[in-house]
């Protein structure tokens, strides 16, 4: 009997083997991770170049965008999640893979051949899927899936979507930021972080495959609880990644966590300063002060054949 | 009643080990009849042409933006349509915009055409915004990163994508200018260009995948400075000369703009290409 998930022959004519004929499909099932084939390679960000062996003309990639940093100073918000794409392409001898922010700069998109997805933003709307930051929708990804809408005053947590939106900056000392919603790449938390002598508590960075930062509480002069990172999922194993838990306490506390990335946690926050977003797109942490927010996690592409 | 995915040999997306069987470069709908017999469906990867640059009266014109990219599987069809590419601008006027290509049910359009000194978006009609993908990824905005990327008009490289934009011209008219580069991309958007009585440098056209875009003009006066042809799927870009654009590159690339009332280039024409 056929191995009835086997691949054929790479370059093996169609008409040969699949069509027409009472043979058994090879590679399909997939849907974000592609069944049957193999992880030949990971790109890291700053990789430019992909050796693929010869006949191999198709390859199925996933990419992720570098997480959007969190804030430095001003607004204490987390950033977002970076976008996730998955699909068939055609082979390419050269990549980009995006790096994360720094701080308060959205992370860079990643792309293989036709396989495109954004990088986490700062303080604006998610693109290709990643999630938004300071009040920004999520971004529409690859595959037409819409970002979540902006949160608003009113109804402080973000929305889900592919890129899900983040949570509302609050307005008034004593009042918490939003949570950034889940999605496929979790918004970041809304940031509380206006003067006054209440206390300031940040919005969580949502979850998903990839997890937004945790929005910072910050400035004030009594509690600041930084909000927790989002959670994510290790795309090869289905395990869970953790984002960092954010800092809570008065005066040098507030700092939220970085969100979880695809391959790695998020780092938790450090006094004020924000946490790292983990490997994969995770969003970087709000800060609780003037200080530094959380870098975005680097960017990462998987090549499956 | 129990059916299985296994047994069922239609069931799969999955392009992997399909030989490249067709190539198809001739612009225009042409038939297709020799398929053979017993092959249901074929893998199309579907280019539209590149958008032409821009020629502008003073100062830079802008360059075209590249053809959209599509692919999956489709029927049978005994058609096909190349897209050509899009003219480029001569004596001040803006370009055209490329043609769509179209294999069966999957379907690509062309690039936005330049303007007197604004670029071409990829991927799509409009002069500014990028293009909806086949997939349904958004268009984005002018100066957006996105799966056709828009125009350009700020920087000093217009947006990448995988079809990437066109760059914009500069502006200025004396003194030092510089027109504009390409984005990266899988395929590539022309060079702005740079007409001044000072230094002009016309801007690159983008940088492929698997080309390169052409290089623009640099010299002092309104003679120099066109943009250079952006990269396409199947070739690279042409250099610019003089105040002239340089075409886009086979396979979509975007037309180079061109200065002072010189000649942009053309878009590169579009390709088909069928796996089975």
């Amino acid at each position: 009997m056929a191995n009835p998930t086997r691949r054929g022959s790479s370059g093996e004519p169609v008409r040969n083997s699949m069509q027409g004929g009472n043979y058994t499909p090879w590679t399909n099932t997939h849907f974000v991770l592609p069944y049957g084939l193999r992880l030949q390679q990971t790109k890291n960000a700053g990789d430019t170049s992909v050796t693929i062996p010869a006949g191999i003309t198709f390859v199925y990639a996933i990419a992720v965008g570098g997480g959007g940093g969190g804030a430095s100073s001003s607004t204490y918000n987390g950033g977002g999640a970076g976008g996730v794409a998955w699909g068939w392409t055609i082979a390419t001898s050269s990549c980009v893979v995006g790096a994360g922010g720094a701080l308060a700069t959205s992370g860079g998109y990643t792309r293989y051949g036709n396989i495109i997805a954004g990088g986490g933003a700062f303080n604006a709307a998610g693109t290709l899927g990643s999630g938004g930051s300071g009040n920004g929708a999520g971004g529409t990804n690859y595959y037409g899936i819409p970002g979540g809408g902006a949160a608003t005053a009113t109804f402080v947590n973000g929305n889900t979507g592919s890129g899900a939106s983040a949570g509302f900056n609050s307005t008034a000392n004593g009042t918490a930021g939003g949570n950034g919603a889940n999605g496929i790449s979790g918004g970041g938390g809304g940031a509380s972080g206006q003067a006054g002598s209440g206390t300031n508590t940040g919005g969580n960075g949502g979850s998903g495959l990839v997890g937004g930062g945790g929005g910072g509480g910050a400035i004030t002069t009594g509690t600041r609880t930084g909000g927790n990172g989002g959670n994510g999922i290790n795309i090869l194993t289905g395990a869970q990644t953790t984002g960092g838990a954010g800092t809570t306490g008065t005066n040098t506390n507030g700092g939220g966590g970085g969100g979880a990335g695809i391959a790695g946690n998020g780092v938790a926050a450090s006094g004020t300063n924000g946490g790292a977003g983990g490997l994969g797109g995770g969003g970087g942490g709000g800060p609780g002060g003037n200080v530094t927010g959380g870098v975005g996690g680097a960017g990462l592409l998987y090549l499956f054949y | 009643m129990s059916a299985s995915i296994y047994s069922n040999s239609q069931f799969t997306d999955s392009p992997y080990g399909l030989k490249l069987q067709r190539t198809i470069t001739a612009t225009g709908t042409t038939s297709i009849t020799d398929i053979p017999a017993g092959i249901q469906r074929v893998y199309a990867i579907v280019i539209g042409g590149g958008g032409g640059g821009g020629s502008a009266t003073t100062a830079g014109g802008g360059g075209g933006g590249s053809g959209g990219y599509s692919a999956g599987w489709t029927y049978i069809s005994t058609s096909v349509t190349v897209g050509a590419g899009g003219a480029g601008g001569n004596a001040g006027t803006s370009g055209t915009a490329g043609s769509s290509s179209v294999y069966g049910m999957v379907v690509s359009s062309g690039g936005g055409a330049g303007l007197l000194n604004q670029s071409g978006g990829a991927g799509g009609a409009a002069a500014s915004a990028g293009g909806v993908s086949y997939t349904g990824a958004p268009a984005p905005a002018t100066n957006g990163i996105g799966y056709a990327a828009g125009a350009h008009n700020s920087g000093v490289t217009s947006p990448a994508g995988v079809s990437a934009g066109g760059a914009t011209g500069s502006t200025a008219t004396t003194g030092t200018a510089n027109g504009s580069s390409g984005g990266r991309g899988l395929i590539c958007g022309g060079g702005g260009a740079a007409g001044t009585a000072g230094t002009g440098t016309g801007g690159a056209g983008g940088t492929g995948d698997f080309y390169a875009g052409g290089t623009g003009t640099s010299g002092t006066g309104i003679t120099f400075g066109g943009g250079g042809g952006g990269a396409g799927f199947t070739s690279v870009g042409a250099n610019a000369s003089a105040n002239n654009g340089g075409n886009g590159g086979s396979g979509g690339g975007g037309g180079g703009g061109a200065s002072t009332g010189g000649t942009a280039g053309s878009g590169g024409n579009g390709v088909v290409f069928l796996y089975y």
